[in-house]
């Protein structure tokens, strides 16, 4: 018998061979199906709730956006953003020390004690002189309703003080001095 | 495939419960004597031969009528039972057994002789997991080197090798139990 016969052999006695199945078997595979399709439909269930959840909640964003409309609750809120300038000399400015503090603030004290009132008492008396105390926040209002820049913000009008400082400096300078030639031209050559 | 099975899958496909337990009981005794070729006793060929069905019943809309429904199934069953093996690591496909040597005259004496149903089967049973499942998948199953070698995560060399030596311990185990038999005799 040669392998191939042996092969078909083997085949032919094996090819339609069928064992009965016990008798509880049939059942038993019907009910594990039912449960396995019952999960299938709650998860389905499930999975489609969560996506009516999301939209709706997906739909309320949408509703509350900006773009679309609606009352922005950040509106007429500027950022601050603090003056590089500001910044920059605010970093440069060097701390004094200790021992130099001491000394002009005995010196100012002797001469404030000679010459007029401290700083204590002239802040007394600005606090005196104004209607009433705590009436600092209402004098702001006022001013600012009657159309008057407050202190907070006349750092607008910076640039015109420094332009008048700026003339009266030069007023100061020699007049030989005013020969800067401003931008520079820088030419390369190859 | 008869037009009585398209007509049972096509109703089975649409999700009839009566449908699908005529299809059991039509094809059960196939796929249960397959389960039980693959396993060590019949409580483990229970659990193959269900879960085969459980996959049968989710797999079948993939079905396509041009193939055979016959051989769908019995390549179901069969990855389940080595799916099965594997879960349980109880089979190894990679056994490592001593030599098997026929000499000539062994050849000679199992080319005269004849072995009926029983024997064979015992004579496969007998031999490593491995050679015995490369040996049934390829002769018995009909499968070819590739698909056992992807069956079994194997390299087609391995599958070619081990059904070689399969067949020669396969007729070494057939001619000792066909002594064995005549010295009792």
């Amino acid at each position: 018998m040669s392998t191939e016969q042996f092969d078909q052999y083997v085949t032919g006695m094996f090819a339609n061979e069928t064992v009965q199945p016990p008798a509880g078997a049939e059942d038993a595979l019907f009910q594990r199906m039912s449960k396995i399709r019952k999960r299938k439909r709650q998860i389905q269930v499930l999975g489609t709730t969560v996506v009516i959840c999301v939209g709706i909640l997906i739909g309320a964003h949408v509703a509350g956006d900006p773009h679309n409309g609606a009352v922005n609750s950040t509106d007429g809120i500027r950022p601050i953003v603090p003056s590089t300038a500001t910044m920059a000399t605010e970093a440069i400015e060097p701390v004094p020390q200790q021992e130099d503090l001491s000394q002009p603030m005995n010196v100012s004290a002797e001469s404030e004690g000679n010459a007029g009132p401290s700083a204590l008492e002239r802040n007394s008396t600005v606090a005196s002189d104004s209607p009433s105390e705590g009436n600092d926040f209402s004098i702001e209002a006022e001013a600012n309703l009657e159309g008057k820049p407050s202190p907070m913000h006349q750092i607008d009008a910076l640039p015109a003080t420094t332009a008048a400082y700026d003339s009266g400096e030069r007023s100061l300078q020699a007049p030989g001095e005013e020969t800067w030639v401003l931008p520079a031209v820088v030419k390369v050559k190859d | 495939m008869n037009s009585e099975d398209v007509d049972l899958i096509e109703r089975c496909k649409k999700g009839n419960a009566q449908a699908e337990r005529e299809l059991y009981r039509r094809y059960s005794p196939m796929m249960f004597g397959v389960a039980i070729r693959y396993s060590n006793n019949r409580h483990d060929a229970e659990d193959i031969a269900q879960d085969a069905w459980v996959k049968v019943f989710r797999y079948l809309k993939s079905f396509s009528e041009n193939n055979s429904f016959q051989g769908w199934l019995r390549r179901i069953v069969v990855n389940t039972a080595i799916t099965h093996y594997r879960r349980q690591k109880k089979h190894t496909h990679h056994l490592d057994i001593d030599e098997v040597y026929a000499t000539p005259q062994d050849l000679e004496a199992f080319n005269e002789a004849e072995y009926n149903k029983e024997e064979i089967e015992k004579a496969i049973n007998a031999l490593p997991n491995g050679y015995a499942t490369v040996f049934k998948l390829y002769v018995i199953e009909g499968f070819k080197h590739k698909e056992i070698a992807e069956t079994l995560e194997i390299d087609v060399n391995t599958s070619k090798s081990q059904l070689s030596r399969a067949r020669k311990a396969l007729q070494v185990t057939l001619l000792n139990m066909a002594r064995i038999a005549k010295k009792k005799g």
